[in-house]
């Protein structure tokens, strides 16, 4: 009896060994794998902050144009792989805009933006990238002389396509980058404000959140609608493999559906590009 | 092939050209071109022309051939004063810097029903309370409440001290009579007080598109019961018709509570929240752009009907009695 005890446990450990084992082993494997597709990429961040010269018209405000500087700020994840190029762009935007009689707004825009290139495995040589992006943004504005209804935003997710021009060069034994992105979104959806309030049309109290957001959301479709943005930046390689530039871009969205509303932004920053990894 | 950087540089020249394209430029500031500006707006946006019978472009073609690229400040002024005027609507004002436009008529053409005086030297006394906004003074066994602006927030504090002495008293007189309005939320905060439970006191809709009957759908305005606590006695309001907007709004609200009564003239109405506009000349304007209708789908913008009609009358006023807070009180006591 003790004799077949022994046996069985026997059998049971040898069994939960071979079981760690192949856990070990899958474990390893999978280590391994990440390794290696970590080992092929690299990682950078850029930090920019700045000013935007920014003019914006809301129709369901006022058939005058807002203007003014904008104090602007951007934060782009770079992610580098063999065959393609992806950047996450967070950017924000905050200022006190007038028009000429001298009324004013606040407007402040948050977005995220992403764009994917691809291309072979030499991204840094003298090349033009194609791909894709993503833009998502949020702008809302109060204006400071309307006692009611002074409160207005729109919203943005669309995509399109995207391209990418690179052009490392060397001056003065020092090494710069030249890059330019640009961008132009073609299809998606916006949700705006109504025709006289700051809520969506076919907004309803009574609504749930998920019903509210379908039944507020309106195509964004090319031609009748407009965003498109241009950054060109200029970096200066610190023997560190950091890098600061200096980035100038345009963007520019118009949102026809319902009240118009027009902006046209352009923006001058310090950037500072950090190497991950 | 065409070299990239080639193709970056029409890019960017045709990004930077985008700006006037996009960018709508700004309408110009000739009288003419203002004249059309506002009445465009009004057109778009105003909500009681089918309501009120109003032909706009008939207006428009009354009033446009006497502008002239000529006319002075002063002339435009008043020629969109009397545009605007035909609105008849109380919620409408041209601001320049030099005047403001408006039209009254919706209390100038009847009784006053309110002396300020008779109110301070026999009503409230030397020895009234002020709570915030909130006169009050005890008329007998019954509290007198003045409240003579919405526009003046009631704190939490002030409500729960008015609160306190009305559950000491027999009954509540709200006197709202020539109280033009101010925010809805003191109208709504206050009649909570006196809610005991959730109550649906109109409908509202809010211009949707450029067409007279382009609205959004009707939506259910309501009162809560005030979570500090309510009053559950007998409230009479006392309205006339210089009770206006937000007053206006709270007569209903208080009419359909069943332990209150409206009582004297009708409110003068503003049941249409006004919404702003700008002309290139530096000029301001408002007008409504929403409709509210009362449970029975009257317009609050013709003002609130009172339970009791009661207009103050001139031989109690030189005898030193303000007849409508006598009938107020005798209304209380009968309950």
């Amino acid at each position: 009896m003790n004799y077949l005890l022994a046996y069985v446990f026997l059998n049971e450990f040898v069994i939960m060994l071979i079981k760690i084992v192949f856990l070990f082993k899958v474990g390893l494997f999978s280590c391994l794998i990440a390794f290696q597709a970590y080992s092929q990429s690299s990682g950078a961040l850029h930090l920019s902050t700045g000013i935007q010269d920014f003019t914006t018209r809301d129709q369901g405000f006022s058939s005058m144009n807002y203007g003014g500087i904008r104090t602007a700020s951007k934060a782009i994840f770079q992610l580098n792989k063999a065959h393609k190029t992806e950047l996450f762009q967070f950017e924000f935007a905050y200022g006190n805009l007038k028009n000429r009689i001298g009324n004013s707004l606040n407007g402040m825009s948050i977005g995220l933006l992403n764009h994917t290139f691809y291309h072979r495995n030499k991204p840094l040589e003298r090349k033009l990238h194609w791909g894709w992006s993503n833009q998502n943004v949020f702008h809302i504005r109060s204006h400071n002389g309307f006692s009611n209804y002074s409160l207005r935003y729109d919203y943005l997710t669309a995509f399109g396509p995207s391209a990418r021009y690179l052009w490392p060069f060397q001056w003065e034994e020092q090494r710069f980058e030249w890059e330019t992105i640009a961008h132009l979104q073609v299809l998606g959806f916006q949700i705006k404000s109504g025709y006289i309030g700051a809520d969506p049309e076919g907004f309803s109290e009574e609504n749930a959140a998920t019903g509210n957001f379908l039944k507020s959301m309106k195509p964004f479709i090319i031609g009748r609608d407009w965003s498109m943005g241009l950054n060109s930046s200029l970096y200066w390689s610190l023997p560190s493999e950091n890098s600061l530039g200096l980035r100038y871009g345009l963007s520019m969205m118009a949102l026809n559906e319902g009240q118009p509303v027009s902006r046209f932004g352009s923006a001058l920053e310090l950037v500072l590009k950090v190497k991950l990894w | 092939m065409v070299k990239p950087i080639w193709i970056f540089s029409i890019l960017v020249i045709f990004c930077c050209s985008c700006e006037q394209w996009v960018m709508p430029k700004d309408p110009g500031t000739d009288p003419v071109e203002v004249f059309d500006q506002l009445w465009e707006d009004v057109y778009e946006r105003y909500s009681f022309f089918d309501h009120k019978n109003l032909d706009w472009e008939q207006v428009r073609a009354q009033y446009r051939p006497e502008v002239e690229d000529e006319m002075g400040q002063l002339e435009l002024y008043e020629l969109l004063a009397d545009m605007l005027f035909e609105l008849r609507d109380g919620h409408v004002n041209l601001s320049t810097g030099f005047n403001r436009s408006r039209n009254w008529e919706w209390y100038q053409e009847f009784p006053v029903n309110y002396d300020e005086n008779l109110i301070e030297e026999v009503y409230l006394g030397r020895d009234y309370w002020i709570s915030g906004p909130l006169s009050h003074q005890m008329i007998g066994d019954i509290l007198y409440v003045n409240y003579r602006s919405f526009a003046q927030t009631i704190s939490t504090a002030n409500l729960q001290v008015v609160l306190e002495r009305a559950r000491r008293s027999r009954g509540l007189i709200i006197d709202v009579r020539n109280n033009g309005g101010g925010n809805l939320s003191n109208a709504s905060l206050l009649a909570s007080a006196f809610a005991s439970e959730e109550t649906v006191y109109a409908r509202q809709r809010i211009k949707s598109g450029p067409g007279t009957n382009d609205f959004g759908p009707w939506r259910d305005m309501k009162i809560s019961p005030w979570e500090e606590g309510t009053f559950s006695g007998p409230v009479i309001v006392l309205t006339n018709r210089r009770s206006y907007s937000a007053t206006t709004f709270f007569a209903q609200m208080m009419k359909v509570l069943p332990n209150a009564i409206t009582l004297g003239d009708q409110t003068g109405g503003g049941g249409g929240t006004p919404v702003f506009g700008e002309l290139t000349n530096g000029w301001t304007y408002r007008f409504s752009a929403t409709q509210t209708v009362d449970l029975e789908e009257r317009q609050l913008e013709d003002g609130v009907l009172t339970d009791l009609r009661v207009d103050l009358s001139e031989l109690a006023v030189r005898r030193g009695e303000d007849n409508m807070i006598s009938a107020a009180i005798a209304v209380i006591r009968q309950q």
